[in-house]
Order: C-alpha cells, then sequence, then structure tokens
C-alpha cells in the first residue's frame, strides 16, 4: 500500500499533463512568434513537435533507471548534495520567474480585451485563489483539471471555420521560402510555446504505468502539435505577411472574422475561456515549484506552495521597466532549452557512475 | 493553521477592495459608436463624424451625429466626449466611411490600421467610400428608415442580389494593403437625396484609389476572386436596329480557376471560367425549347461573357491594379521575397489564356 | 479549500464532543438489574405506561406496554388471550430478556414491544405488539412520474423495506440494522446485494454510520449531511428518493440503501454528479425520449447558472459581444433602471426565490394564486415601473424554470444557490469572472467524491459503458454493465504533503 501511494497518474492523465502544460499563453502568439519564416511558417510546429519527441527520448530513458525519483532529487543525488541544491534553488527562482510571465502575459491581455480601465490586482488574486485550490489537490487533482480543461476548449477550433473560409489556400506555398537565419530563429521563438513538456521529469514517479509513459506523453506532444499546425495553416491562410509579423496575438483576430447571429466577437468570450488553459498549465509548473522547493528543504510541506505563490504574486507587482521585462522574458528560453537538455548530461553522469560501479565490483 | 486564518484575513481585505472597484457602468451609460465618417480636410486633417444609434423614445432623432475635425481618431473621440452625453466607446464599430477624396489622398490606410490595431474594436467592421462627403451621408434625411445607422448596417450585410460589392472589413484592408499581390477593393456608396446606393466598387492602387468600376464591372472582378454566388445579370445578345435581344441570366454557380506556368520573367497564366445559370427573363425571337436554339444562345452568353472579362482584366492590366490577386499565382511557386516591383512587373508582362464554360442550366419553371 | 477544510474539522470536534457527555448516563441503567420496581422508577413520570396484572392459572403476571403504541385488540389477541388460555405457549413465543440488562428491558418497552413479567419464575418475557397508526402507502408528491410505479415510501421503516424486498425477492438482499441517536435510538438498516455490492463501501458506510454521535435524527436528510465526505459543499453527495423503484435500481447497481425509521426519503450512496439529474422516468420512456429529456436536465443546469451572470457581464462589461439589434432593445429598456445590472439581477432573483418560498409553504390553491400573482403582476409592474429590463424578465424566468429541472431537489437548490456565486463574479469582472466561477466550479466537483468515489462520474473514473447511460439512455438492451462508481476502488486524494 505504501509503496502504491505514489502512484497514481493513468496513462490518459500523463496525455493531458503533457498536452495542457504546453499550450497556454504560446498559442496565442504562435504565428506571430513564426513570422520570421513568413508563408513558409505552417509545417514549422511538425518539426518542432518532432524535436520535442527526440528531447523527451533521454529524459525518459533516464527516469526509467531512477523510476521514484524526480529531477530535483536526482540533481542532488547525481551531482552532489550541495551543488544539486543550489542548482534546485536555481530552477525554483526560474519557475517562478516563468509562472510570473505566463500569468502576467494572460492578465495583461485581459485587461487589454476584456476589461478595460481596471486595476490587475483584484483579478490577480481570484487568479492565485483558484490556482491554489487546483494545486492543493495534489498532481492528480492537476491532471484532472487538465483534462477536463482540454475537453471545455478544445471546441473553439470550430470557430476556425470562418477564417478558413476567407484565407487563401494558396498561401501554404511555396513551402520552403525561408533563409536559414530566418528559419532559426522562427525555431527558437516558436520552441517556446512548445515547452511544457519537460515536466515529466517531476511528475514521472507518480505514473502508474510508467513503461508506457512515453507513448502518453508523445501522444499528449502530439495532440499539441496537431492544434499548433492547424492553427498556424489557419493564419497562414487568412493573414498577409506583414499582418503576421505585426499583430500580436493572431487567435484573436482570428476569432474577430467570426460572424454569429447572436453573439458577435467571440474573441472576448475565447480570451476568457482560455483562463482554463492558462490555470491548467500555471498548476503544473507550481506544482513542480513545490517539489522543487520540497526538494531544497528536503521535507514536505505545503507551506512551501503558499510561500512560492507569494514570491510569484510579488513578483507580478514589481514595476519593471519594459526592457528588464524583456530582457528578463526573452532570456527564459534559453534557460528553458537548457533544462530540456539537462538529463543527457545527467545521463552521461549515469553512464560514468554505473561504470565505476562495475570497475569497484 | 496561521496559514489559514491568513487566507481569512486575505479574502476578507480582497472583497473590501472589491467594493471600492466596482464601477458599474451599464450598457445604457455608454454611447457605442456604430458608424465613422471621415472626411478630406486638408494634409493635417480629417473631418471625424461619429453617428450613435440613440435608443431613447423620448427624443425624436433616431440617432446622434457628432462631427469634429481631428488629426487623429482617438483625438477626435477625446474631443467629441466633451460634447456627449455618454461615455464615447467604438467597442460597438460597424462601418467606417471614407470621403472620396480622402482615399484619394492615400492617407486612408493610416485610418484603417489605427482602428485594426484597437483591441476592443472587432473584426467585421466595414469600410466604404462615399461619393461626396461622409458628413452629409450622415446626417442626411431617410424618412423611410428607421434610422442611419440600421440602414447602413442592413445595406452591408451580403445578399444575393449585390454579392458584386466586396464587403470589405478593416482586416481585408489591411490585409490587401500589406499584400503586394492584391490591391484594395471597397465598395462605393453614393448619396442621393433620401437613399444611398451601393453603386459600384472603388479600386486601389497602392494606398490611393485609383478608380471606380461600375457594379457590371465589379461583378466580374468577383466572379475572378473565386465568389461562388454572384447576383443575376442581363446580357445583350444582338443589338441590331430596333429589335433588341436581351437575356437575364441567374447565376447559381460559379467557378473560377487559374493555372500559371510558373516563370516570372514570361508569365502566362490560363484562367478558366465555369458559369452555371438559370435564365430569369428573355426577350427575343429565339424559340428555346428548341435544343439547337438553346445552345446558340448558350454560346452567345459565353462569348459575351468572355469579351467582358477579356475587358476587364486588359484594363486592370493596363492600370497596374490588381484587386483579384492574379499574380499570386506566380507568387506561389516563387522563392524568395515577393516585392511589390516585382509584382508590378508581372501583372504588366503578364499573358493570359482565358477560357469560360457556360451552361445553362433550366429555363425557369414555364417555358 | 483551506478555509472549508479548517470549518470540517470545527464541525467534526464539535459532533464528537456531544460523545463524551452522554456516554456515562447510558451506563448507569445498563448495568442495574431488572426488576418491576426498578423499571417503574426508570419509567416515573411516564404516564403512557401500563401496569396490568393478570392473574392466571400459574400465577401473577404483569404486562408492561405502552399504551400508545399498543392497540387494545392487538394486546388482547396476541397477548392477554393466549396467557389466560395456556401460558406455556405464549411464553415459549416470547424471547426471554437477561435478568441484568435493565436498558434493553427498557429499550424495548419504549419501541412497542410488550414486556410480559411472571412473578413466579421472576423472570421476563418481551413480545412484539408495536400497533400505533401510520400512513398507508401514496403517490409522491416530489417525484411523480406519468408512467412506472407510483406507490413511494412511508414513514414507516417496516413498510419501506417491504417495499424494497417484495421487488428484490433474493435471499442476496441484505439488510444491516444500526441504532442511531443517542437520544431518540433511531432505527437504520443498511440495504444491499450480497454479491453486487462493493465490500469497501460498505465497510465506509457502516463506520460512518457507527461513527455518527448526534442526539436526534429528525429526518434521514439529517444523517446524510452528516456522513457525507464533504459537509461544507453545496453540493449533495448522496442521492436521495421516496421512489422504491430508484432504490431497487441502484441496488441491482451494487450501490447501498439507507433507510431510517421515521424518515420518507432512503439515501443512495455512493452517486454521481451526474445522477443526481436522472429521475425513474427515464427507464420506462423510449430511449429518443430519455435522451432528449436528459440532456435538457444535464445542459439546463450549466444554462441556469450562466444564463443571467451572462446578461450582467455583456451590459455590463462586453456590450459588443451582443448583436446590434439585441444590444439596441436592450438599451432601451435598460434606459429607465436606474441600478446597475448586477443589482437589477439580484434583486429579480431574489424576487423569484421569494416566491417560491412564498408558494411553497401555501396550502396548493393559494400557492397558485401566489405564483400567478408575482410572476406576471409583480414581474410587469416592475418592467412599467423601470426597477427591471423586460429581456432580463424573460431570462430570469427561463432560469428558474430551468433550475427546477434536475428530478433531485437537493440539486435544484444547490444550482440556484452556485448560479449567485455566478452572478456575483459576472458583476465583479464580467466574462473573466464567469470563467473563473466556472474553473472553480469543475475544481471542486473535481475534488468532492461520494463514499470515496470521484462525483464526476462518468468522467472520472473512465469507463467507457458507463457512456451508454449518461447524457445518452441507449436502449434498456444495452445498459447491462455495472456504472464505473460501483465498480472503482476507493479514490483518496492524498493532501499534498503527503505527495
Amino acid at each position: 500500500m505504501d509503496n502504491n501511494k505514489l502512484k497514481k497518474l493513468k496513462g490518459y492523465h500523463v496525455v493531458f499533463l503533457v498536452q495542457n502544460s504546453m499550450v497556454g499563453l504560446g498559442l496565442l502568439s504562435l504565428p506571430n512568434q513564426l513570422s520570421s519564416m513568413g508563408y513558409s511558417q505552417w509545417w514549422l510546429p511538425l518539426m518542432l513537435g518532432i524535436i520535442a519527441n527526440l528531447t523527451l527520448i533521454p529524459i525518459i530513458w533516464l527516469f526509467l533507471r531512477y523510476p521514484q525519483d524526480n529531477i530535483f532529487t536526482l540533481n542532488e543525488k547525481m551531482i552532489g548534495k550541495v551543488l544539486g541544491k543550489a542548482l534546485n534553488l536555481f530552477l525554483v527562482m526560474y519557475l517562478i520567474i516563468f509562472i510570473a510571465s505566463i500569468i502576467e502575459g494572460y492578465l495583461d491581455l485581459i485587461m487589454i480585451i476584456a476589461l478595460p480601465d481596471r486595476t490587475i490586482t483584484t483579478p490577480l488574486f481570484i487568479f492565485f485563489i483558484l490556482l491554489l485550490y487546483v494545486v492543493h489537490g495534489g498532481i492528480k487533482s492537476i491532471a484532472r483539471f487538465c483534462v477536463m480543461s482540454f475537453f471545455l476548449t478544445v471546441w473553439m477550433i470550430y470557430f476556425l471555420q470562418w477564417p478558413i473560409f476567407e484565407g487563401d489556400v494558396r498561401h501554404l506555398l511555396p513551402v520552403s521560402n525561408f533563409t536559414l537565419e530566418e528559419f532559426l530563429l522562427a525555431t527558437r521563438n516558436g520552441y517556446f510555446a512548445i515547452c511544457g513538456y519537460e515536466l515529466i521529469m517531476t511528475y514521472f514517479p507518480y505514473i502508474i504505468n510508467q513503461k508506457k509513459a512515453f507513448k502518453n506523453a508523445s501522444i499528449g506532444i502530439w495532440i499539441t502539435i496537431l492544434i499548433y499546425t492547424g492553427v498556424t495553416i489557419v493564419s497562414v491562410m487568412y493573414f498577409s505577411e506583414w499582418q503576421m509579423e505585426e499583430v500580436l496575438y493572431p487567435i484573436l483576430k482570428l476569432y474577430k472574422a467570426v460572424e454569429l447571429s447572436f453573439a458577435e466577437r467571440i474573441d472576448v468570450l475565447g480570451i476568457s475561456l482560455w483562463v482554463f488553459l492558462i490555470l491548467s498549465s500555471a498548476a503544473a509548473y507550481l506544482w513542480v515549484a513545490k517539489k522543487g522547493m520540497d526538494a531544497f528543504r528536503s521535507n514536505n510541506k505545503t507551506y512551501h506552495v503558499y510561500l512560492i505563490s507569494i514570491c510569484i504574486f510579488i513578483f507580478i507587482n514589481i514595476p519593471f521597466s519594459k526592457d528588464t521585462q524583456e530582457l528578463i522574458y526573452d532570456n527564459l528560453f534559453y534557460f528553458k532549452f537548457a533544462i530540456i537538455l539537462w538529463p543527457n548530461f545527467l545521463i552521461l553522469l549515469h553512464a560514468v557512475k554505473s561504470r565505476r560501479k562495475q570497475a569497484s565490483s | 493553521m496561521n496559514i489559514r486564518i491568513i487566507w481569512l484575513i486575505s479574502c476578507s481585505l480582497l472583497l473590501m477592495g472589491c467594493a471600492s472597484e466596482l464601477k458599474p457602468s451599464a450598457v445604457e451609460d455608454v454611447a457605442l459608436v456604430s458608424l465613422i465618417g471621415i472626411d478630406y480636410v486638408d494634409e493635417e486633417d480629417m473631418k471625424v463624424t461619429l453617428a450613435i444609434p440613440q435608443f431613447s423614445s423620448s427624443t425624436e432623432q433616431t440617432n446622434q451625429i457628432y462631427t469634429t475635425q481631428a488629426g487623429m481618431i482617438k483625438e477626435a473621440i477625446v474631443d467629441l466626449s466633451s460634447q456627449a452625453d455618454k461615455e464615447i466607446k467604438l467597442n460597438g464599430l460597424r462601418v467606417v466611411l471614407f470621403n472620396e477624396e480622402f482615399a484619394t489622398s492615400g492617407k486612408m490606410w493610416e485610418v484603417v490600421e489605427h482602428l485594426y490595431r484597437n483591441p476592443v474594436i472587432g473584426g467585421n467592421v466595414f469600410v466604404v467610400i462615399v461619393k461626396d462627403t461622409a458628413e452629409g451621408l450622415l446626417n442626411g434625411d431617410y424618412p423611410d428608415k428607421p434610422s442611419i445607422v440600421t440602414y447602413m448596417n442592413a445595406l452591408l450585410k451580403p445578399k444575393p442580389h449585390i454579392m458584386f460589392s466586396p464587403f470589405t472589413t478593416i482586416h481585408n484592408f489591411m490585409y490587401a494593403h500589406s499584400n503586394p499581390v492584391v490591391d484594395i477593393m471597397v465598395p462605393y456608396l453614393e448619396h442621393k437625396e433620401s437613399i444611398v446606393e451601393l453603386s459600384g466598387i472603388a479600386l486601389f492602387k497602392h494606398d490611393k484609389m485609383e478608380e471606380v468600376y461600375s457594379r457590371e464591372e465589379g461583378q466580374i472582378i468577383q466572379m475572378l476572386s473565386g465568389v461562388r454566388k454572384i447576383p443575376a445579370a442581363t446580357i445583350p445578345l444582338s443589338s441590331n436596329g430596333e429589335e433588341r435581344e436581351e437575356v437575364v441570366i441567374d447565376f447559381l454557380n460559379t467557378e473560377v480557376d487559374y493555372s500559371s506556368n510558373k516563370d516570372v520573367d514570361h508569365p502566362v497564366l490560363d484562367i478558366t471560367i465555369k458559369l452555371k445559370g438559370s435564365i430569369y427573363e428573355y426577350r427575343g425571337e429565339k424559340d428555346l425549347s428548341k435544343s439547337s436554339e438553346y445552345s446558340k444562345m448558350e454560346e452567345e452568353v459565353r462569348k459575351f461573357t468572355e469579351e467582358q472579362v477579356e475587358v476587364i482584366i486588359d484594363d486592370l492590366k493596363e492600370k497596374g491594379i490588381d484587386p483579384v490577386g492574379l499574380t499570386e499565382n506566380f507568387r506561389m511557386y516563387h522563392h524568395g521575397e515577393w516585392t511589390e516591383e516585382m509584382d508590378q512587373r508581372v501583372l504588366e508582362n503578364m499573358e493570359y489564356n482565358l477560357k469560360v464554360e457556360m451552361q445553362i442550366l433550366a429555363t425557369g419553371t414555364l417555358r | 479549500m483551506g478555509l472549508i477544510k479548517m470549518l470540517g474539522k470545527v464541525l467534526e470536534k464539535k459532533v464528537s464532543g456531544q460523545k463524551g457527555k452522554t456516554q456515562p448516563q447510558k451506563q448507569s441503567a445498563k448495568s442495574r438489574s431488572v426488576s418491576l420496581e426498578a423499571i417503574k422508577q426508570m419509567l416515573k413520570d411516564v404516564q403512557d405506561v401500563q401496569y396490568k396484572p393478570i392473574r392466571t392459572s400459574e400465577g401473577l403476571v404483569t404486562l408492561i406496554y405502552y399504551q400508545s403504541f399498543v392497540g387494545t385488540t392487538v394486546l388482547h389477541e396476541m397477548v392477554v388471550n393466549p396467557i389466560l388460555r395456556h401460558q406455556e405457549t405464549v411464553i415459549h413465543a416470547a424471547d426471554k430478556l437477561e435478568n441484568d440488562d435493565l436498558s434493553h428491558v427498557l429499550n424495548l418497552i419504549t419501541t412497542g414491544y410488550t414486556v410480559i413479567y411472571l412473578h413466579k419464575p421472576n423472570q421476563f418475557y418481551a413480545l412484539e405488539t408495536f400497533s400505533a397508526e401510520s400512513r398507508a402507502i401514496q403517490q409522491t408528491q416530489t417525484e411523480s412520474t406519468v408512467i412506472g410505479p407510483q406507490d413511494s415510501f412511508t414513514e414507516s421503516f417496516e413498510t419501506n423495506l417491504s417495499l424494497i424486498k417484495r421487488r428484490i425477492t433474493n435471499a442476496d438482499l441484505k439488510n444491516k440494522d444500526y441504532i442511531i441517536g443517542t437520544e431518540t435510538n433511531t432505527k437504520v438498516a443498511v440495504l444491499y446485494i450480497e454479491h453486487l455490492v462493493n465490500k469497501e463501501d460498505l465497510d465506509c458506510i457502516s463506520q460512518k454510520i457507527n461513527g455518527t454521535d448526534y442526539d436526534g435524527f429528525l429526518d434521514i436528510s439529517v444523517l446524510k449531511q452528516l456522513i457525507e465526505d464533504h459537509p461544507l459543499s453545496p453540493f449533495p453527495q448522496y442521492n436521495m428518493t421516496v421512489r422504491p423503484d430508484m432504490a431497487m435500481q441502484y441496488l441491482l447497481d451494487g450501490r447501498i440503501v439507507v433507510l431510517m425509521d421515521n424518515s420518507q426519503s432512503v439515501i443512495i450512496c455512493p452517486t454521481s454528479f451526474f445522477e443526481l439529474f436522472v429521475p425513474m422516468e427515464d427507464y420506462y420512456n423510449r430511449w429518443m425520449t430519455a435522451t432528449l429529456l436528459r440532456s435538457l436536465r444535464f445542459f439546463g443546469f450549466f444554462v441556469t447558472i450562466i444564463l443571467t451572470p451572462t446578461y450582467i457581464s455583456a451590459l455590463t462589461y462586453h456590450p459588443e459581444l451582443l448583436p446590434f439589434e439585441l444590444l439596441l432593445n436592450l438599451q432601451e429598456s435598460r434606459d429607465r433602471v436606474p441600478f446597475p445590472p448586477v443589482i437589477e439581477v439580484l434583486f429579480i432573483e431574489l424576487v423569484i426565490e421569494i416566491l417560491r418560498e412564498a408558494g411553497s409553504r401555501m396550502p396548493t390553491k393559494i400557492g397558485q394564486t401566489i405564483g400567478i400573482v408575482g410572476g406576471i403582476v409583480i414581474g410587469t409592474a416592475a418592467v412599467e415601473a423601470g426597477l427591471i429590463s423586460n429581456m432580463l424578465v424573460v431570462l430570469v424566468a427561463i432560469s428558474a424554470l430551468l433550475s427546477f429541472l434536475p428530478s433531485n431537489f437537493l440539486m435544484s437548490n444547490t444550482s440556484r444557490f452556485i448560479r449567485y456565486v455566478f452572478i456575483l463574479s459576472a458583476g465583479m469582472f464580467g466574462l473573466y469572472g464567469q470563467m473563473i466561477a466556472l474553473a472553480w466550479l469543475f475544481i471542486h466537483l473535481l475534488n468532492l467524491t461520494s463514499l470515496g468515489k470521484p462525483y464526476l462520474a462518468p468522467g472520472i473514473p473512465r469507463k467507457w459503458t458507463d457512456l451508454l447511460d449518461s447524457v445518452l439512455r441507449l436502449p434498456v438492451g444495452l445498459l447491462r454493465f455495472k456504472k464505473g462508481i460501483s465498480v472503482v476502488k476507493r479514490n483518496r486524494v492524498s493532501p499534498l504533503d503527503e505527495e
């Protein structure tokens, strides 16, 4: 019984945890992020999906060898206690900034579109209460919320039919009209929207059927990629190249094209409904940050999650200048990519250690 | 336990915050601008006219009209707010009217872009061009219509018989403006005493309005753009002497197919138009129950349409305007950046082979 | 969340606090030995109790019974006459009582037994003679259906048990009895079919019933509130019904039915959110009709909590959301209303609530009049007086009607309560607030459990056959699978710090 207490995530939980922690704010601006590639961007999400799936392999491989560990405890195991703890603290700080960036980005958008002339504080506070409520139930509760929010939001794809009707399919050609530089820039910007699957490094020990984790996580990744590809294709059809560069949140413009007899301006509804996606991915990240805090303090306390959320709250309310903000959020990408590649380094250490063990025995 | 007490306190603090923040401004306290008219004054300024639907039955007027001169839209709204009884908001904008002079001055896209960037404005806001002044149109007296706002709104709803008009929204406008392949086309309105008429379409070259096409010409452009349902057309078959032979064809379905030779330097475009229609009205000598005469007429109609399309394409080529996006068929095979100059060059050098297929399905329920 | 848990703990403590107080009193009666004097002393001021001395051929016999429970005819037919004729046979038929358990004897007397005291061997016997009047089986007023069985439970425990047992004539239908209520000694029975029921559930419910410590149970709904998993949630977590066919339906699915003496309803546990929308008539209708009505009921719940809040957020924050013509209409009708939309909606919602409450307390005829007066007169008058807009009257009326669609009365009350949460959040943050409230609702529902089983079945636990009998109700021939909720293991969401 004790041994089984940890195991609580079923296959479909993993699918939707992966899927929902990927979809968040990133999707709203994806076609804009990829705009350096012009009309040829529409297949880029597919390629990003392949990259994501490839980087998933070492992650799963590593954790199958340490089925009881998450990335934080593994750090301590692999690179030593002091160094590991320092790294974990650093990771937690990074996560705090990252969650802050998601929430702030979303609420800024809400402020602009749905609730003009209001201050951010109260909606933010309400958001946090709800976020803590989700996280309070533990990873399984988060996973269930992810499943729920997927089905509550996925029907919004239906509204893309209006822009499809107005768009021009001929924009999809030519397929490869870009330079290497443009391609790399688009990949770098676009990968931000793909990130999120690496959280599996933390909830891996909770998965019941760890052997199938790779398959499930891949399904999650590809659901996301399919949605992303659909959205980018529609954007390419509907917009001109200039528009994709200039319009920060193309999805909202796509929703503005919808004409219904009983409601206009579906974009307001859409951005409000987006709270489900933001909540689920922020909850997953917050839970991970809490695990990091647990590992750092070497105990398991509920108040860590309050501590972290207060940090996030404060961070959001610090009035950074626009430049600093951009500097911080832009550089987050490199951390992100470092984290995704970090398991490769750990595998190296693992190989060295096991060889040493073999040699000694 | 302590944390829970903190929770309790913070929640109650939060609710106190709500009380002060709940500033209700309900729908009746805002003036939702439905129409904006913009007229040309000089290089710097424009005349902005706002039409706001007046719901209250207590006043005679069915809408409020405000006019001011300003350099920018926002400036005008701030200015007009001091006259209005309510808070002016652009959330419910439906139509933006520009006068012809403003459109030819080349500043139009700046205004549209400003509206396009505003997040509270929807995407389905129509852009139209008015022959004389937008202010005159908005201030006009329309005794048999409820108000100018509902009138304009109803007029610009796509209906079968007015599909010659492109119904350009601000998105379409910005799309065409920023896309080197396509040029802007906008419905053209004329204000005639107590009515407003959709009299044609205005074609732009880059930023400036260049040409106004008639309804019939607009219809052909719509047909080339791939609109599937276009309105019925009157086709004169022969006009020798007194005896006029005419037929009104209701187009049931039109299809247009392009294929290019993918060569930018010697561009050749094959255009195939497939038309399906039924005869609405016929005046003439032919006995349509005979299949030979029937097919003869089919051929005549086909020929007439083909000639008309050729005239339009030649005209567009000559003027260097491309509202249809014919050059898109070359761009899609071209690697590298597609610039405005290239587009112009391709359009000028382009040869085309036009093929029209006509199929008249029925003569209606009566013989 | 945290707050709710805290309150829950306080509640638990309060209940267990009473336990300590009442325990010693009981102990004293138990240790005393039984004698006629002792009984007389214990029942000193009970005027109801009768001591009837009868002299038979074998000696003096005293009958002790409650006059209100035991009818004269029954007494004479069952006890007096037989004793006078053949005392031995009566004694054989009666239960012999232990001489040292006074409280047991008292218990028997207070539940309608006649205690026979034979003076000669100084021995007590008891014979069940309970024959107090009880209500006849009638049609249900609250869960009536057009087709299907019309009988309903009454307040009599025995009748209720017989209504179920005559439907399932199977020795595997077990009932375990419990006596609860420190003062009232109320009888409770847990019914289940042995080979179908989930043993884990059974342990859980008996533990919960044994764990209750409460003075008196007015109705089974009190017990239900005490043994629910989340007493502070607005949602009812066990199903409650007065229809024997419903009890039977769920017994056959492996659920547990709890009966209580003196209460008309029975509770069914575990249950899911969805089942609270399903009346028995669904299974008697054709499947397409049933599916249509079911989806109406289910989606009606969400419409009723979202309709008027949407009015608020559209009018306060997002006027651009409305179609042009509707907007003009709304502006016109709102023009004379002096309050913001939130107040307007709260006002009219409360009026509706008052109407409903007033109507439900009145006799049927007056109640109808109040409904008409309230609905038509107040509605139109309020619009004409410029207190509310006419569009809102329509919306409120629709949402009030929709709130009565769930078959479970408690659920329809809940939907009305939830609506106020949505109204307030829409008033504060418009559509964003509504979505936040919706998210709260879903998280709450996801975290709820009914007897340890997830409440949001058939969403969780995932069992595909559940879908056949969910929003869809496929032909009955296909509904032969047990529900996921009756099968799965208990689902304990471990707190965050145990992970």
